[in-house]
């Protein structure tokens, strides 16, 4: 039975707890060399990297995450992953994901890459035998037939992203969330993937894709989520959006404030 | 390839008992803390989907020896060669009389050596595994499966030299033999769950691996592996000591029917009542950490 899929955020909260490292000289501070044999050596504090976050994603959303560096929009797409888990507020995911966060997303590189295609299509949940009837088209659209049984620390980036990107998309997920990094192929694949982006991407499955291309962005989302520090500034059309970010507005939005900051720690325990 | 999803096939996606409930009344639904169960319902998952653990356990095993001349034979090799030296060298020095010294070394060291190596991985087993978890693979339970099951692989092989010590050794096959039906199920269900446990506790606390590596090779001399409690009462100069050692009583249960013939009641009873409590820890301790693991490693 398909489900419709669907992401709902309500007011969502994520701190992260940084361990800095206190002062281990004995000699200086006895107390604190005690308090080190239990908590290691480190204090924890809590970061705050996403507040207040609220949103829906619909069926048939092609959601591009934009903003500038440590914006939030990897942390966001681990939650949305299911990496991390929030702090305060609410988060629903329904609809089975893949990811795509990292490029090595856990290859084994001294694994043959039809090895690796076993072990990420065992990942996803298929069965051996769906994996099998995948791994033509895998082939033919990654372009990899005459090195697939090589190991894959001999692929180079692209190959290695053609690999995942390919076995990603051919278990057709409901949710698909991409981290930027499919500006690191050539120019043949990004076209080739945007146009498999676009054709997977139906009515009932939901793309996140986090991206500086505004390119790119434009062609295969169809909504733009813009980001900055940890909060949701505007959420709409992709053009709109785009235009926003690029605008002296988002230059000019205040950042939260410290005490912000500490409020969101405090809710974070 | 539809039927990823139509069926109930555990994808990435599916993260039961992490995710926040619909009920948010409920403030540990808001943490998305999962219950005590957590850790079962993982099993029972990965035991449901096992072609990831299998796969990957079948896989590193395959990889460390493929560029290998001798390849699997690097298995047993070193269980060999230290079975078969310490076997005829030991048995001097030590002036046993005992003539099942060879099969007493030999499945002591195996069973230990499984047991370190399974114990030793699990502390750094999240760390290693740090970029799947990262890319969203958060099913925990599989991680522990799959490096077990790569144990029990090397275990396998490296039992063909303890049924060759066996063998060797005049060993008389007793109604006792029919105990390791029990003691065999007892023997991995403690280790499995150490297991968990531990990978939980070297992912919240990395000191933990080099505890462990320090822990294990002590406890190699302090357990009756290359030597032999006495006869009369167990252990001679180490006594009482024997019986504060878990990994005695590990291996005890499968070395006494195995090769002395005799059913130690006592060490079965031991391992028996360990078992809920390693396993209820291991539960608490996954429970509690399974929403937080991505952020401590």
């Amino acid at each position: 039975m398909i489900t419709q899929s669907s992401i709902c955020a309500q007011s969502m909260h994520f701190s992260m707890p940084i361990a800095t490292r206190i002062d281990k000289s004995l000699r200086r501070n006895p107390i604190a060399a005690l308090r080190n044999l239990v908590t290691s050596g480190k204090s924890r504090k809590f970061k705050p990297l996403l507040h207040d976050m609220s949103f829906e994603f619909r069926a048939g959303d092609r959601v591009g995450l934009i903003g500038q560096n440590g914006a939030g929009k990897t942390t966001l797409l681990r939650l949305l992953a299911g990496v991390l888990v929030p702090n305060a507020g609410r988060l629903e995911v329904s609809g089975v994901t893949q990811n795509l966060l990292n490029v090595s997303m856990g290859m084994q590189t001294d694994a043959t890459g039809l090895e690796n295609i076993y072990l990420r299509g065992y990942s996803a949940g298929l069965s051996g035998q769906e994996i099998k009837r995948g791994i033509p088209e895998i082939l033919e659209f990654s372009e990899l037939e005459p090195v697939i049984n090589d190991p894959v620390y001999t692929y180079s980036s692209g190959m290695r992203m053609r690999l995942a990107f390919a076995v990603a998309t051919s278990v057709k997920p409901q949710i698909l969330l991409l981290d930027e990094w499919l500006s690191a192929g050539d120019r043949l694949f990004v076209e080739r993937s945007k146009e498999r982006l676009r054709s997977h991407i139906n009515s009932s499955e939901i793309l996140v894709f986090a991206s500086h291309s505004p390119q790119t962005l434009q062609e295969v989302c169809s909504r733009g989520l813009v980001l900055k520090n940890g909060t949701v500034v505007f959420d709409g059309d992709i053009e709109a959006a785009l235009e926003f970010y690029e605008s002296d507005e988002y230059q000019a939005i205040e950042l939260p404030a410290r005490g912000g900051n500490r409020k969101g720690a405090k809710r974070a325990r | 390839m539809e039927t990823l999803v139509d069926s109930s096939a555990p994808g990435e996606g599916q993260r039961s008992g992490v995710a926040p409930k619909k009920d948010t009344g409920n403030p540990s639904a808001i943490r998305g803390r999962p219950s005590i169960l957590a850790l079962f319902h993982d099993l029972l998952a990965a035991f449901k989907a096992p072609g990831f653990w299998l796969y990957g356990a079948w896989i590193d095993t395959n990889l460390r020896y493929r560029s290998q001349a001798l390849g699997a034979f690097w298995m047993v090799a070193g269980t060999l060669a230290f079975v078969v030296i310490l076997g005829t060298l030991y048995s001097r020095v030590l002036r046993s009389d005992s003539e099942t010294y060879m099969a007493h070394v030999a499945v002591g060291f195996v069973l230990f050596m499984f047991l370190r190596q399974s114990l030793q991985l699990s502390a750094r087993l999240f760390k290693k595994n740090q970029s799947m978890i990262q890319n969203g693979y958060v099913k925990y339970a599989d991680y522990v499966l799959r490096m077990f099951c790569g144990q029990l692989i090397n275990l396998g092989y490296n039992l063909l030299v303890v049924i060759g010590a066996v063998l060797l050794t005049p060993v008389q096959a007793s109604a006792a033999g029919y105990v390791l039906l029990l003691t065999v199920p007892l023997f991995f269900l403690a280790g499995l769950g150490s297991c968990f446990f531990l990978s939980v506790l070297g992912a919240r606390y990395p000191d933990v691996t080099e505890l462990m590596q320090t822990l294990l090779r002590l406890f190699f001399f302090i357990t009756p592996i290359i030597w032999i409690p006495s006869a009369s009462g167990k252990g001679a100069a180490i006594g009482g000591f024997l019986y504060a050692n878990p990994f005695y009583y590990l291996i005890e249960i499968i070395r006494g029917p195995l090769v002395y013939g005799v059913v130690p009641w006592i060490e079965i009873g031991v391992v028996a009542a360990a078992i809920p409590i390693i396993w209820i820890l291991a539960a608490l301790a996954y429970a509690r950490a399974k929403p937080f693991v991505a952020l401590w490693i």
